[in-house]
């Protein structure tokens, strides 16, 4: 016989693992809290990285006449340590932001995992109940 | 209005009905509008501007993630800079290293607001961007405004790119570098753009803010006053830095684009969670298919808070009162307010003290019936204590039903000394109260309802009561079959059955049963 509170409560449990949210948290689920966080700052670091290459060859693009005119007389030691400097800036900047973002959605996460788990236990109770009844059925 | 309301019913329920089509053709046609826009607006390349490029493209752009689709425009919009000229692929590299430079930097970090990148650049052309900050603040957060900015420089970016694009100049002749360093200036020196990123920014951050606020109307607001602070932002930005913008035009496109907002917010409180949802599950026995629709809300009731401000009552009012009652006209003593403190005070002592008689009568050992009547509550304590006193002694009981979930003591017919007082109830189909094991019973019995005991704050009194309604208790609602509470001290319970069948001159229903046994065996 068809169950209609637990078909209720799966229909919830089915709606969200196909959900883009669901897919994500799932995702998330796999890691611990410290790992997620270093994945996801790993990621930052490399895009950074890529993005402040890009941006370092654009603005030496943009003064290279400069450059060209000055290769002989540039202090290369601060124009290296400025360089690093913003680069190193800008990755504390965005690990930061990782880490505050990521931590946040980790924790949504984490708290619509533990409602989803609530519910698959829910559902399975009202399993056990079922075969409960189906074995006194039988004896 | 109610025309207003049906077709919000009407539209609510076509898209309960179709929402995974109808949403994935509105991103198909969004995809497709911004995509025709771009070819518009840079027409270099004809073959990039069929129809059928186009709409592989937006079919492309439908089903993938918005941050995707940024990416997607990004190498479109570079393919039509590089086919403008044999000059511009130094402004095509520009263009899509900048693009990929705000992706690395900021749009990875927003995912979910991509389409917003793209948005914003195409209503410009259109010279409706104001609509984005607003819809933002009110279904976004402020995180959004990073998604806003990259619109801002990506529509800029491409504005300048157009501008800088060498036609006319043969190849020989044409300075890469200068091409550049012209682009770029144009792009960095360009104080509108900013401006026009810190409105937005602004009125994101403002209508979120006062949508967020507890009040009515509060989304109505917020799109007032977020349309009035980006009026205003752009008069002041246009007059100090000139943002090029006509304002009467851009005046008359934030009332549209408020108006359009407040449109949408009508239909997006229902619509938001709308979608019915087909899912597929399965379990040991059966596979599911279950199409789950969603009950429409058309929001939240208020709920109104309702200060009730009762007067103190003072020595005048107890006069006037009395003046009434002398009159007839009320009860002295029997209004709302209940007196005044002084008279409250003295009505509660008498009370107490009512009460306290009662208690004692009804503990006495002189239990007379005419005492088991002051009120329905009142009754049932009473009953179950007279029912307890009766059982223990195992005395014949005059049983009376009174109504249904209730215990009402009723008088007996004889005001006899033996007669006691024994309750019965309607209340059919209880199980356990007391702690302990399920058992049968062997003669019908009736529990008290919780509802009674809640006014026992003892466990040991609780079970006392039950024990003492079991042995003596007939019950004529017929619930022979009913089980009776766990009670550990059965055979205390035998011996009151014991007792009460001995009074009786009659054996025990185990023993006749038993005896019964024994003859048919024989």
């Amino acid at each position: 016989m068809i169950n209609n509170e637990k078909i209720r409560l799966m229909t919830k449990l089915a709606i969200y693992e196909r959900s883009e949210e669901g897919i994500e948290d799932m995702k998330v689920a796999n890691y611990f809290k410290s790992d997620y966080l270093r994945h996801e700052i790993i990621k930052t670091i490399l895009a950074v990285t890529f993005g402040s290459i890009l941006l370092l060859v654009m603005i030496f693009c943009y003064q290279m006449e400069f450059f060209l005119d000055n290769a002989l007389s540039l202090n290369y030691k601060l124009l290296g340590s400025l360089v690093l400097g913003g680069y190193l800036i800008l990755v504390i900047l965005a690990v930061v932001v990782t880490w505050i973002s990521y931590r946040i959605s980790y924790m949504h996460a984490h708290n619509r995992l533990n409602n989803y788990y609530r519910i698959l236990g829910k559902v399975r109770k009202i399993e056990e109940k079922e075969e409960w009844i189906k074995d006194m059925e039988e004896e | 209005m109610m025309l207003i309301f049906e077709l919000r019913a009407k539209i609510t329920a076509l898209y309960q009905k179709y929402a995974f089509w109808i949403n994935l053709a509105a991103r198909f046609v969004l995809c497709y509008l911004a995509f025709n826009r771009m070819h518009s607006v840079l027409d270099y390349n004809p073959t990039l501007g069929k129809s059928a490029i186009l709409l592989a493209l937006s079919g492309i752009c439908a089903v993938l993630p918005s941050s995707l689709m940024v990416i997607i425009a990004a190498v479109y919009v570079s393919m039509q800079i590089y086919a403008s000229s044999e000059n511009s692929l130094i402004l095509t590299i520009i263009v899509f290293a900048l693009f990929l430079v705000f992706y690395c930097f900021f749009i990875r970090f927003t995912p979910k607001y991509g389409a917003v990148v793209l948005a914003v650049p195409i209503l410009q052309t259109y010279g409706f961007p104001y609509i984005v900050p607003i819809l933002l603040g009110l279904f976004g957060t402020p995180v959004s405004i990073v998604s806003v900015c990259c619109g801002v420089f990506a529509y800029n970016t491409l504005h300048y790119a157009k501008d800088n694009i060498p036609f006319e100049i043969p190849k020989e002749e044409v300075d890469m570098q200068a091409i550049y360093m012209d682009f770029v200036k144009d792009l960095i020196a360009n104080p509108a753009m900013y401006v026009t990123m810190l409105i937005l920014a602004v009125v994101i951050t403002v209508v979120y803010f006062i949508r967020r606020i507890r009040m009515d109307f509060a989304f109505e607001i917020s799109i007032a006053v977020g349309t009035g602070v980006m009026i205003l932002g752009y008069i002041i930005g246009d007059l100090r830095y000139d943002l090029g913008i006509s304002i009467a035009g851009m005046v008359i496109a934030c009332l549209i684009c408020a108006g359009v907002s407040l449109v949408i917010l009508f239909f997006a409180r229902t619509l938001q969670y709308s979608a019915a949802e087909n899912v597929e599950f399965e379990d040991d026995d059966y596979y599911y298919y279950v199409k789950a629709v969603p009950k429409i809300k058309a929001g939240a009731p208020k709920r109104k808070e309702k200060k009730v401000i009762r007067r103190r009552r003072t020595d005048d009012d107890d006069e006037d009162e009395y003046e009434d009652a002398a009159l007839g006209l009320i009860e002295y003593g029997d209004n709302d307010a209940g007196g005044s403190p002084t008279l409250r005070k003295k009505k509660a002592e008498a009370e107490r003290e009512r009460e306290e008689e009662e208690e004692a009568d009804e503990f006495g050992d002189d239990l007379s019936i005419d005492d088991l009547k002051p009120s329905k509550r009142y009754g049932t304590r009473v009953g179950e204590r007279a029912g307890s006193v009766a059982g223990k002694r195992g005395d014949e009981d005059n049983v009376r039903k009174a109504g249904r979930g209730s215990y009402v003591a009723s008088a007996p017919e004889e005001d006899d000394a033996d007669d006691d007082v024994i309750l019965a109830d309607s209340n059919a189909g209880w199980s356990r109260v007391s702690s302990g094991s399920r058992k049968t019973a062997a003669q019908p019995v009736r529990k008290p309802s919780t509802a009674d005991l809640d006014d026992f704050e003892d466990d040991d009194d609780e079970e006392e009561v039950i024990r003492g309604y079991y042995p003596g208790t007939e019950n004529k609602a017929g619930t022979a079959d009913r089980e009776a509470p766990a009670d550990d001290d059965d055979e205390d319970e035998e011996e009151v059955i014991r007792g009460y069948y001995a009074d009786q001159g009659k054996d025990t229903p185990k023993a006749a049963s038993a005896a019964a046994d024994e003859d048919d065996y024989l």
